[in-house]
């Protein structure tokens, strides 16, 4: 479902204003210093594969965007992408495709192993770039788009679409008000039940239709699932961990794949404070969330919701006959006792929103690339948001690759003063 | 069928009879609140569960009376029976 910026501000209660700088710089994109309604921007998609055209349908539909042109190397990406722009012109190599001169603005969500190069070409062909997450295959590879980036000042945007979701911009600004008490622990997953594979019309192309399954060009859970899951912790705690721990297997999808089929992970904080994440694709009865765990409530993300600890008490007369009706038909005990475990929760919780959740950021944040490829103004932190998801990512998957507790790299420390890092402070330790 | 015929008298003793139901009610929150450590608001919030429990009290009540008048009607039958033998 595609969502309008308007209708977007309106949900998180913010029209006309800009209160959620703090939280949510990024959102100053949609500031209007330039009235850009009459410019189109000349885009080239490049990987137009299944999460590429979902992308290229919101762009479509978006009245500033002109998809003049598309890459890809195999055909029946490029015939379903011709679906959604009959005209725009075919390059079976994106250099081709960076060569075009009207382009002002790429979109980048080939597989993983090869953004790299993609985004560094793009940027030094004078193109403003849209990378999906994870933006590298490693973290040397992401600092150095992230590096190529403010060499360059193009904008460059990565797939975080939760940065721009209005109830994660809502909850987080309840977080970071101390609506939810003192944050401890954000934990997250993301199950599912399947193989993870897609069908393949020759077996020459397992490697390249299921990409990623295999190690050369992927690293499985940790770049395709975490990077959104563990930004959210980061965006909720304000810091980067410290260090990080994990395992990963392959515990039932026995069929020749390379990456693991489950994972757990477990990030800490300088202060104690934890993240855990974990994926498993061999069972989905829990599906996906985030939960934010605070001393005076609870958030669950993907719900929508979010659970204060203490529950209003029901009204005196009401407890009054509940006790009456118990003295009478059962037999409760009139105590607590210490020893009982204390149970999840009954509390049905509340909507952040005040409703049930309808999209998911994804076509404001294609919005807000637009609109900053047109202005030519990078939003505050949104690379840098995008840069340290994906290290977070990367970091993880090295920590379980080699089976030891790491501490975070400091090397790939950027200036970002809402983590607190810089690239003094490292050169400092 | 028979028309049933309550008179303006009986009206007025149910009326009577309703309003110190729901005043008892009325006082059954009052309780609740001290005891329960409630806030005084409720007992605003509270009036729709009053009014329920004052027509609760009301039925049980007219129970009562019911079968009081039942048995009463049945002692004035025996006590006549015994006067005519």
């Amino acid at each position: 479902m595609r969502q309008d910026r308007r209708e977007f501000l309106k949900a998180l209660g913010l029209l006309g204003g800009g209160l959620l700088a703090a939280t949510s710089p990024w959102l100053n994109v949609f500031a209007e210093v330039k009235d850009t309604s009459a410019e189109r921007l000349r885009l080239g998609i490049i990987g137009p594969g299944s999460r590429g055209r979902l992308l290229m349908g919101f762009l479509a539909k978006n009245p500033k965007v002109d998809i003049v042109a598309i890459a890809d190397i195999y055909q029946p990406s490029i015939d379903a992408a011709l679906e959604i722009v009959p005209t725009a012109k075919v390059y079976k190599n994106y250099r081709r495709l960076l060569e075009d001169k009207r382009i002002q603005a790429v979109l980048v969500a080939t597989p993983l192993n090869t953004h790299c190069q993609i985004v560094l070409d793009a940027m030094e062909a004078g193109k403003h770039v849209y990378c999906e997450k994870t933006i590298g295959y490693d973290m040397a590879q992401c600092k150095k788009m992230y590096d190529k980036h403010l060499e360059t000042g193009l904008v460059f945007f990565t797939g975080q679409q939760r940065l721009f979701d209005p109830r994660y911009v809502k909850a987080m600004q309840m977080v970071h008000d101390g609506v939810f008490g003192e944050v401890t622990k954000v934990r997250s997953w993301w199950n599912r039940n399947r193989d993870w594979r897609r069908d393949v019309p020759e077996p020459r192309l397992e490697k390249f239709i299921n990409w990623r399954l295999y190690k050369a060009s992927s690293k499985g859970l940790m770049t395709e699932l975490a990077c959104h899951q563990l930004q959210v912790g980061t965006w909720a705690l304000g810091k980067l961990p410290a260090q990080v721990m994990g395992h990963g297997s392959i515990n039932y999808w026995k069929d020749g794949r390379e990456v693991y089929d489950n994972i757990s992970t477990l990030y800490i904080f300088d202060d104690g404070k934890k993240m855990e994440w974990g994926s498993d694709i061999a069972n989905k009865f829990y599906g996906l969330e985030e939960q934010i765990l605070g001393s005076k409530g609870t958030v669950e993300l993907e719900r929508g919701k979010f659970f204060y600890e203490e529950i209003a008490p029901q009204p005196a007369f009401i407890q009054m006959i509940n006790e009456w009706q118990q003295d009478i038909f059962g037999d409760t005990a009139f105590a607590g006792t210490s020893w009982v475990a204390e149970t999840a929760n009954p509390n049905r919780g509340e909507y952040i929103l005040g409703k049930k959740p309808e999209v998911d950021g994804s076509s404001l944040l294609t919005e807000a690339f637009v609109e900053a490829a047109l202005t030519g103004r990078q939003p505050a932190g949104i690379a840098e948001e995008g840069y340290y998801a994906s290290i977070l990512c990367l970091w993880g998957h090295e920590a379980i690759t080699r089976n030891e507790r790491l501490d975070f790299p400091k090397e790939y420390y950027i200036d970002y003063d809402v983590y607190g890092t810089s690239e003094s402070q490292a050169a400092e330790i | 069928m028979k028309d049933i015929l309550i008179t303006k008298k009986r009206q007025k003793t149910e009326l009577k009879v309703w309003l110190l139901c729901l005043a008892a009610a009325f006082g059954l929150n009052i309780y609740a609140i001290a005891t329960y450590e409630g806030q005084w608001s409720e007992l605003f919030w509270s009036l729709g569960f009053v009014t329920v429990t004052s027509f609760v009290i009301y039925g049980l009540i007219g129970l009562i009376r019911l079968i009081c008048y039942g048995a009463g009607r049945l002692l004035s039958k025996i006590t006549k029976s015994d006067k005519k033998q």
